[in-house]
């Protein structure tokens, strides 16, 4: 019984409610994608594949990438992230649109820039504009199907 | 003449006792009804003009740091969150949907959140010409000296630095603002 206690308390003191909540957002797995590299494209990698978990990859970045349409899924798409301390990863899209770097592959140093889409730099597919500060996952900003007030909207390559 | 002496202590007692809350009461009751604790802020002119806001939205004010509505500052402006929610367009600089160059309105909204974070204390920083800027909490984060979820940002007597902390003592150095917005200014 003590021991039942203990555990307990020690399971609530570790919880975060406000990450349970934001994985909890996420919704479900969608039933016609398996769990793996194709699955939950457009969602921010990070609220799972973060420090916190639960999902046992760690992701250093994370994101999909979209045609001009802005909802087809654009595959083979490299991306070229510079960050800070002039290290530069890529990685290129799945057919899911998602791509990803691990975090035992990259300790980024914040922020990320410049960052391209496409595999000659001198005529990139895309390019972002501003950095990134501190979140790894892409769509934590890069969400909703259009620009708004408070995000660019979906990434998309400028030709297919 | 001690009994007397006694008595009288003992009545002044009294009349102190009753007068005191009296007195607390009159002054509570009596204090001005539209009275306002001023700000010392730093120049809000020079916030923009001299390239204060457009350093701080570049470095601080993208969407995933200070460009968020949710955070104690707040950052408005082209590089990330938009105060019109009608933004549309295309401008070299600034994100590349929305993009419309940052506008007063916003300059604006973020100035009052910064000076809005702890007003007492920069006004005190102001009063004193910019002495002691590492009181504020921001510029202490900035430095890394706080905790910060963004790192250590700047060094003191970079030109990032040197930014802020000549706006904060009255004489916005124009130069170190624009040179503080090259990404190669950044650790």
């Amino acid at each position: 019984m003590r021991r039942s206690v203990v555990a307990l308390l020690a399971l609530i003191a570790c919880a975060d409610p406000v990450h349970d909540a934001e994985v909890t957002a996420l919704g479900p797995e969608d039933p016609g994608t398996p769990v793996g590299e194709s699955h939950r494209p457009g969602q921010p990698c990070l609220v799972c594949h973060g420090d916190l978990g639960p999902a046992h990859t760690r992701f250093a970045v994370g994101g999909t990438v979209y045609q001009s349409d802005k909802t087809t899924p654009a595959s083979g798409v490299l991306v070229t992230l510079n960050d800070a301390a002039q290290n530069q990863l890529q990685a290129t899209t799945n057919d899911a649109g998602n791509f990803f770097i691990l975090y035992s592959q990259w300790h980024p140093v914040f922020p990320i820039t410049p960052i391209t889409l496409g595999s000659d730099p001198q005529n990139p597919l895309g390019n972002m504009v501003t950095h990134i500060g501190r979140d790894g996952s892409c769509a934590s900003c890069h969400f909703g199907s259009e620009s708004s007030t408070s995000s660019p909207g979906p990434i998309f390559v400028t030709s297919p | 003449m001690k009994p007397l002496a006694m008595k009288l202590s003992s009545r002044l007692l009294t009349v102190i006792l009753f007068l005191s809350p009296v007195s607390a009461g009159m002054a509570c009751a009596f204090a001005s009804a539209d009275k306002r604790m001023g700000v010392v802020g730093p120049d809000i002119n020079q916030f923009e003009s001299a390239g204060v806001g457009d350093y701080l939205d570049h470095r601080c004010g993208s969407l995933d740091c200070h460009g968020q509505s949710t955070r104690n500052l707040v950052l408005w402006g082209c590089d990330g969150l938009r105060l019109d929610p009608n933004e549309t367009g295309l401008t070299p600089n600034c994100r590349a949907t929305g993009g419309k160059p940052t506008q007063p309105q916003e300059y604006e909204a973020s100035y009052r959140s910064l000076v809005g974070l702890e007003p007492a204390v920069i006004s005190q920083v102001v009063s004193s010409g910019g002495a002691h800027p590492e009181y504020l909490t921001f510029v202490r984060k900035a430095r890394g000296w706080d905790g910060h979820k963004g790192g250590t940002l700047i060094t003191p007597g970079d030109a990032q630095d040197q930014c802020i902390t000549s706006w904060l003592a009255g004489n916005a150095d124009q130069t170190a603002c624009t040179t503080a917005q090259d990404p190669t200014q950044f650790p």
